[in-house]
């Protein structure tokens, strides 16, 4: 499919706005107050940054660049079921 | 048309991604912001993936795209599971505002399992009509006081539902097709279950008035509207509860003495030819 009319300007103006979400999360991720907010906002940058390259996919025309958002979508659950495990236990140890 | 239609889901699905966001600064607590965070960032991520596969329009991209979409949303609910529980469990703090914490007291805090079963006679049966929890009164206390009033009210053909913390009292009543719950009325959950949220009126026929306060706060904080009526034998309670409470306010001894000085000033006035 050849990139033309209003797609890359779509996918930039979807691109800023997922930027922005990521700013949003990275301010709960820096204000806390738990270490469970800070896990649910990496968990949330995670999943946003995997919509950022899925955009960047259909900016780049690459397909490609799904997979890897596949991946990282994998790796951040992964991650945030390990912090839930630690969470946990480190309660239950108390 | 494609075009457009991958347009449309990419901004959609970033949309989402900035609520998402937004929910995770903005909410009061974290099971509030993990509720936006999670609902939201799936969304998104499910409509953009979605705008992949319609920009490329390839069955091998497609079958990847839904493949990813299935495992987001497979794995996306399992997490915020695991880290919801894993907080409840470390004691993160809920939001001042919150009127029921559902889960309270039930969580074994050693073994992390849920205590007990739901006891039958602590929640509804399906099978009362909805039709007699709306406009309903929610009568606190079947002893002798909340006996008369629930057997007036039924008879004027109010619907009444009942909360006693007397098990065997709620079984009898469940017997003659009295609605009624059992459980502590002092417990938001228990309130709740009588549906006090579409109650007209609360009526606590407890004598013991230390919970009285707390009842009222809840019933309020879900049904603003609702009118209630308490009972006490003490004078200070009288005073402070129309104060605080600003609903109807019964002192016993008071409304005793008054049905007896009628029923004297009634025989006077039989006695002496007067009426």
């Amino acid at each position: 499919m050849t990139i033309s009319g209003f797609i890359p300007t779509t996918s930039y103006m979807a691109l800023c706005m997922m930027g922005v979400a990521i700013l949003l999360a990275a301010v709960r991720l820096i204000r806390g107050p738990s270490l469970p907010d800070r896990v649910v906002a990496l968990d949330l940058i995670s999943i946003l940054v995997a919509g950022t390259i899925a955009i960047y996919a259909i900016a780049s025309g690459q397909a490609v660049f799904l997979d890897v958002a596949t991946i990282l979508a994998l790796i951040g659950f992964l991650g945030t079921v390990a912090f839930a495990r630690y969470i946990e236990k480190q309660a239950s140890n108390e | 048309m494609n075009e457009t239609l991958s347009a449309a889901l990419m901004i959609i699905g970033a949309a989402f991604a900035l609520l998402a966001g937004a929910g995770v600064v903005r909410m009061p607590d974290l099971f509030m912001r993990m509720q936006a965070a999670t609902k939201a960032s799936t969304l998104g991520i499910g409509c953009i993936v979605l705008a992949v596969a319609v920009h490329f329009g390839e069955l091998g991209v497609t079958t990847r795209a839904l493949a990813t979409i299935l495992f987001v949303f497979l794995t996306a609910p399992v997490a915020a599971h695991m880290i919801a529980r894993a907080s409840y469990f470390v004691g993160v703090p809920l939001w001042s505002g919150t009127i029921i914490d559902e889960l309270r007291g039930h969580y074994d805090r050693r073994t992390h399992r849920l205590e007990r079963p739901d006891d039958p006679y602590a929640v509804l049966p399906m099978t009362v009509d909805l039709n007699r929890l709306a406009g309903h009164v929610v009568v606190v206390g079947y002893g002798r006081v909340g006996r008369r009033i629930g057997t007036a009210l039924t008879a004027n053909g109010i619907s009444i539902v009942v909360v006693e913390d007397n098990r065997e009292i709620v079984e009898q009543l469940r017997k003659n097709d009295v609605v009624a719950v059992f459980g502590n009325a002092g417990e938001p959950t228990v309130l709740v279950q009588a549906h006090i949220q579409r109650a007209r009126m609360l009526v606590i026929a407890l004598p013991d008035t230390a919970n009285v306060r707390g009842m009222v706060g809840t019933a309020r904080a879900v049904n603003p509207d609702i009118e209630t009526v308490v009972r006490t034998h003490r004078d200070d309670d009288l005073t402070s509860f129309e104060r605080d409470i600003a609903g109807k306010v019964f002192l016993g001894e008071h409304e005793l003495a008054v049905a007896m000085i009628r029923y004297v000033l009634e025989r006077y006035g039989t006695f002496t030819g007067q009426s």
